[in-house]
C-alpha cells in the first residue's frame, strides 16, 4: 500500500512538473518570440471592441491597420499594444475606441467571466502573474481551463514553428447583415452599472505605455445609431473621461451620421455602413485630422451635411 | 459526481484513504463504508433520488429473503413479479411514461377519437436503468436457484450502489459481484496499479477522444441541411467513436476505480470497432447489457434453439428491446431494428460465431481481407448510430437524405487533422493492446520503468492539453 501511494503520487508529481516545465518554456518562449507584424506602409493602428472591429475597413485606408477585435477588454488590448508598437517602429500614431459601453461593470466580464476562454488562450504568455493570479481569483475554474486551452495554443505553435500572431491580433470584420427597422423602444433599458476600474486602469496604462514610447495616442468613439446613447447614457462616460483621460485628445466621431441600412443592429456597422465611413475617415485622415490644431472641430467642420 | 470533474478528483483519493486505512479493519467496516460513499457519490447530484435506490434495494433484499424460505411455486413465483413489476415499474415510469403517453395520444388521433392527457414533467434518475436491471438480475437468479440470497443487508446495499459503477455500469450479475462483498478486500499492489492505468486510459479515452468528437459530431448533426454528404458520413464516424471513447472510457474508469478497491468488474468493451462483423461487434460492444438480454431475455424465450422463424423472431425481440432501453424514443427502437437487420444474415447462415477470437491474433496488421470485414463492419455501425444519434426519425431520415443525395466523394468541408491524427494515434495503441482487458494493459510487460513512466505522463498531457470542457457521459441519459 505505502509503495503504491508513493508511486502514484510520484507519477502524478512527475506528470504534473512536466506539464508545468512545458507551461513556463513555452510562455518563456512565445512571450520572447512572437511576432506582431503591421505592413511597413501602416503608421496608425485602431484598437479597441466589436465597434471599431466592424467600422474601420482597414482596406479602404491606406495609412492604418485596425487590430480591433470583439469583445476584447483594455486588459488584453494592453498586452497587444505592447507587442505591436516595439516591433514596428513605423507606428507613429494609436486610436483607442473609447465608448459608452466601456467603462461600465460589464467589461469585467470580457476580462474574467465568459469572453476569458477565448482570450487567455491567446495572451496568456504575455500577461504577467499578478494578472493571472487576479484572473484565477475572480475565476478559478474557468482560469484553469483557459489555461489548458493556451498550453494546447501554445503546443500547436510550437510544433508548427508558428510564433506569428499578426493574423490573430485582430482586424476589421465584415458583416452584410442589415438593419431593417428601428430598435423597439422597449429594449433601450437604460444600463445602470458600477464602473469598470480594473478596464480604465488599463486604459490608462495603454495611454501611459504610448507616451512612454513617444507615439500619439488619441482616444476615438466610432458612429453608432442614437438608440445605443438610450441604452449607455452620455453622463457617466463623460465624467470618467474628463476626470481620469483628460489628458488625452478624445476624437469622438459619434456626429456621423448613418442610416439603419448601414447597421447589423444600433452599435455595429455592416460592411455598407463601414465602406461608407472608412472613406470618410480615410478623407479626414488625407485632409490633415492628425495635423489640425483643433482636431474635434476639424472632425465637425468635415462632417457630411 | 462525474469521473471526469474536480469533485471525483477530490472524492476519490479521500474515499479510498479512508477505506483502505480507517473502515478496513472488518468486512462489515469495508462494506458500510462502500454505501456510505455510494450514497454521498449518487446523491452528489440529486440526493432525493436516493430514496429510489434505497426502496428498490428493499424490495429486492426482502424479495431475496422471502425466496429463500418460501417452497412453494406459486408463491416464488409471486414474489419474482412483485421484483419485476417494482423495478421495471420505476423505470416505466421514469423513462416511459411521457414516451406511451404521446403515442397513444397519436393512435388516438389518428384513429379520430379525440383523447386528452397531460405529459408530466418528469426527471430521470440518473442510473435508474443500470441499477434496476443489476437488482432484477438478483432476484431472477435467486428465483432460478443460481444464487443463494444474501441476509447481509448492508453487503447487499452496497452491491446495488457500488459507486464506480452505479450510474453507467457495467451492468453486473449478482453471482459475480455479491459474492465479492462477503470477502474482506486486502490490497493487491498489481491490480491497483493496472486500475490506476485503466482510470488514467479511460479519462483520455472520454476529456480527449470522445469530448473533442463532440464538438464536430454536434455541430454536423445540428447543421446537417448545410453540410455535403462526405461531411456528414464525417460526422457520423465522429459520433461512432465519440460513443465509443464516452461510455467504454466511462466503463474503463469504473471497472479501474473498482480495482483499486479490490473488486473485478465485468469487461464491458472488448475493442469492438476491430470487430470483423455485427456478431463479434455485439459480443464486443456493451458486454455487460448484451449478456445481460441474452441471458434474462433471449434465452427464456428460446434463444436460438428453435426453428429459423423462432431465431428472426427472439433476435429481433432482444435488438428492439436492447434498442429501448437505451431510450424512450422511435430512433433507438429502429437502431435496434437495424441491428437485427444486419445481425440476421449471420445468424440464418450460422456465420453468427465465425469471428469469436481477436482479430489479426499474433500479427502485427490485419490481412486486406480482415481490414475490408472491418470497415464494413464500422460503416454499418456509424450508419446505425445515424438513428442513434438524431434527435427524432424527422432529423435522422433527413441527415440520411442529405447524405444519399449529396456528392459523397468530395471532400470534406471539416477537416480537422489534429483531431483525426490523435485518433489515429488512439486506434494504434487501442490495436496494439486488444489482447488485453484494456489498451493500457501491455504497459505492464514493459520492463523499462522510466519508458513506462513516459507513457503515462504523455497521456496525462494529452489529457491536460487536449481535453475538452467537461461534459456529461452519454449513458448518463439512460
Amino acid at each position: 500500500m505505502k509503495n503504491f501511494l508513493v508511486q502514484t503520487f510520484l507519477a502524478l508529481l512527475v506528470s504534473l512538473l512536466a506539464t508545468g516545465a512545458f507551461y513556463f518554456l513555452s510562455n518563456y518562449l512565445i512571450e520572447k518570440r512572437a511576432r506582431f507584424a503591421v505592413d511597413k506602409a501602416k503608421s496608425l493602428i485602431i484598437l479597441g471592441h466589436s465597434h471599431p472591429e466592424m467600422a474601420y475597413n482597414d482596406s479602404l485606408i491606406p495609412s492604418a491597420k485596425n487590430v480591433a477585435s470583439a469583445a476584447e477588454a483594455y486588459f488584453y488590448s494592453y498586452h497587444k499594444l505592447k507587442k505591436i508598437l516595439p516591433q514596428n517602429s513605423q507606428i507613429k500614431t494609436v486610436l483607442i475606441e473609447c465608448t459608452n459601453n466601456q467603462f461600465i461593470a460589464s467589461t469585467n466580464d470580457w476580462i474574467w467571466g465568459d469572453k476569458m476562454p477565448f482570450r487567455v488562450p491567446k495572451y496568456n504568455p504575455f500577461l504577467d502573474w499578478e494578472e493571472k493570479s487576479m484572473l484565477f481569483q475572480k475565476n478559478p475554474i474557468p482560469f484553469i481551463n483557459a489555461n489548458r486551452s493556451s498550453m494546447k495554443a501554445n503546443f500547436e505553435r510550437i510544433i508548427a514553428l508558428n510564433l506569428d500572431y499578426t493574423s490573430d491580433m485582430g482586424g476589421y470584420g465584415s458583416n452584410n447583415h442589415v438593419l431593417t427597422d428601428s430598435v423597439s423602444g422597449d429594449l433601450l433599458v437604460p444600463v445602470d452599472e458600477e464602473r469598470s476600474e480594473l478596464n480604465m486602469r488599463y486604459l490608462r496604462k495603454m495611454i501611459d505605455y504610448c507616451k512612454k514610447r513617444g507615439v500619439e495616442v488619441y482616444l476615438v468613439r466610432s458612429p453608432t445609431l442614437g438608440e445605443y446613447y438610450k441604452i449607455y447614457p452620455n453622463q457617466d462616460f463623460q465624467d470618467a473621461l474628463n476626470t481620469y483621460f483628460n489628458d488625452v485628445p478624445f476624437l469622438d466621431f459619434s456626429g456621423y451620421k448613418l442610416h439603419y441600412s448601414d447597421f447589423i443592429d444600433y452599435e455595429h456597422m455592416n460592411r455598407k455602413g463601414a465602406r461608407r465611413y472608412s472613406l470618410w475617415f480615410n478623407n479626414l485622415l488625407a485632409s490633415g485630422l492628425l495635423q489640425a490644431s483643433n482636431k474635434q472641430a476639424f472632425i465637425n467642420k468635415n462632417l457630411p451635411s | 459526481m462525474l469521473f471526469n470533474s474536480l469533485d471525483f478528483a477530490v472524492f476519490l483519493p479521500i474515499v479510498f484513504l479512508l477505506y483502505w486505512f480507517l473502515a478496513n479493519k472488518t468486512l462489515k467496516g469495508q462494506n458500510f463504508f462502500i454505501v456510505v460513499a455510494s450514497y454521498v457519490f449518487y446523491g452528489w447530484w440529486d440526493w432525493k433520488f436516493l430514496s429510489l435506490i434505497l426502496f428498490s434495494t428493499l424490495v429486492d433484499y426482502l424479495v431475496g429473503y422471502r425466496l429463500a424460505k418460501e417452497k412453494k411455486q406459486e408463491s416464488r413465483k409471486m414474489l419474482l413479479w412483485v421484483s419485476i413489476l417494482v423495478n421495471l415499474g420505476f423505470l416505466g415510469f421514469f423513462k416511459y411514461y411521457n414516451f406511451f403517453l404521446d403515442n397513444f395520444i397519436d393512435a388516438f388521433t389518428i384513429l379520430g377519437i379525440p383523447f386528452q392527457a397531460n405529459t408530466l414533467n418528469i426527471i430521470l434518475p440518473v442510473g435508474i436503468s443500470f441499477y434496476t436491471f443489476q437488482t432484477l438480475s438478483y432476484s431472477i437468479d435467486v428465483y432460478k436457484r443460481r444464487l443463494e440470497p444474501t441476509y447481509d443487508f448492508i453487503a447487499f446495499a452496497a452491491f446495488v450502489s457500488f459507486f464506480p459503477q452505479l450510474v453507467a455500469g457495467p451492468i453486473e450479475r449478482a453471482t459475480n459481484l455479491l459474492p465479492q462483498f462477503f470477502k474482506k478486500r486486502s490490497f493487491d499492489y498489481v491490480k491497483a496499479v493496472d486500475g490506476m492505468r485503466q482510470i488514467l486510459w479511460g479519462l483520455f479515452k472520454k476529456v480527449v477522444i470522445a469530448d473533442n468528437c463532440a464538438e464536430y459530431a454536434n455541430e454536423i448533426f445540428a447543421n446537417y441541411q448545410e453540410h455535403n454528404g462526405s461531411t456528414l458520413a464525417l460526422g457520423a464516424a465522429f459520433f461512432a467513436i465519440q460513443i465509443y471513447g464516452d461510455f467504454s472510457g466511462y466503463s474503463d474508469m469504473a471497472i479501474g476505480t473498482s480495482r483499486i478497491f479490490g473488486f473485478n468488474l465485468t469487461q464491458n468493451f472488448a475493442f469492438p470497432y476491430f470487430s470483423r462483423d455485427i456478431a463479434e461487434f455485439w459480443r464486443r460492444w456493451h458486454i455487460s447489457l448484451s449478456t445481460w438480454f441474452r441471458d434474462y431475455l433471449y434465452i427464456p424465450l428460446g434463444g436460438s434453439k428453435g426453428g429459423t422463424w423462432m431465431k428472426i423472431r427472439n433476435t429481433f425481440i432482444i435488438f428492439i428491446v436492447s434498442g429501448f432501453w437505451h431510450g424512450a424514443n422511435w430512433t433507438f427502437i429502429i437502431w435496434g431494428a437495424l441491428n437485427a437487420i444486419y445481425f440476421l444474415p449471420l445468424l440464418v447462415t450460422k456465420r453468427n460465431r465465425s469471428n469469436l477470437g481477436v482479430v489479426a491474433e499474433g500479427r502485427l496488421l490485419p490481412s486486406l481481407k480482415e481490414l475490408f470485414q472491418i470497415a464494413l463492419t464500422f460503416s454499418l455501425t456509424c450508419f446505425a448510430w445515424v438513428f442513434f444519434r438524431a434527435e427524432n426519425l424527422h432529423h435522422a431520415f433527413g441527415f440520411l437524405s442529405r447524405f444519399f443525395s449529396d456528392p459523397i466523394f468530395v471532400m470534406p468541408e471539416k477537416r480537422p487533422v489534429q483531431l483525426l491524427i490523435i485518433i489515429a494515434l488512439f486506434f494504434s495503441v487501442e490495436w496494439i493492446g486488444r489482447s488485453n482487458k484494456h489498451a493500457l494493459e501491455s504497459l505492464a510487460k514493459i520492463n523499462s520503468k522510466k519508458m513506462r513512466w513516459f507513457i503515462y505522463v504523455l497521456v496525462f498531457m494529452a489529457i491536460v492539453f487536449y481535453g475538452a470542457r467537461e461534459q456529461k457521459f452519454i449513458y448518463f441519459n439512460f
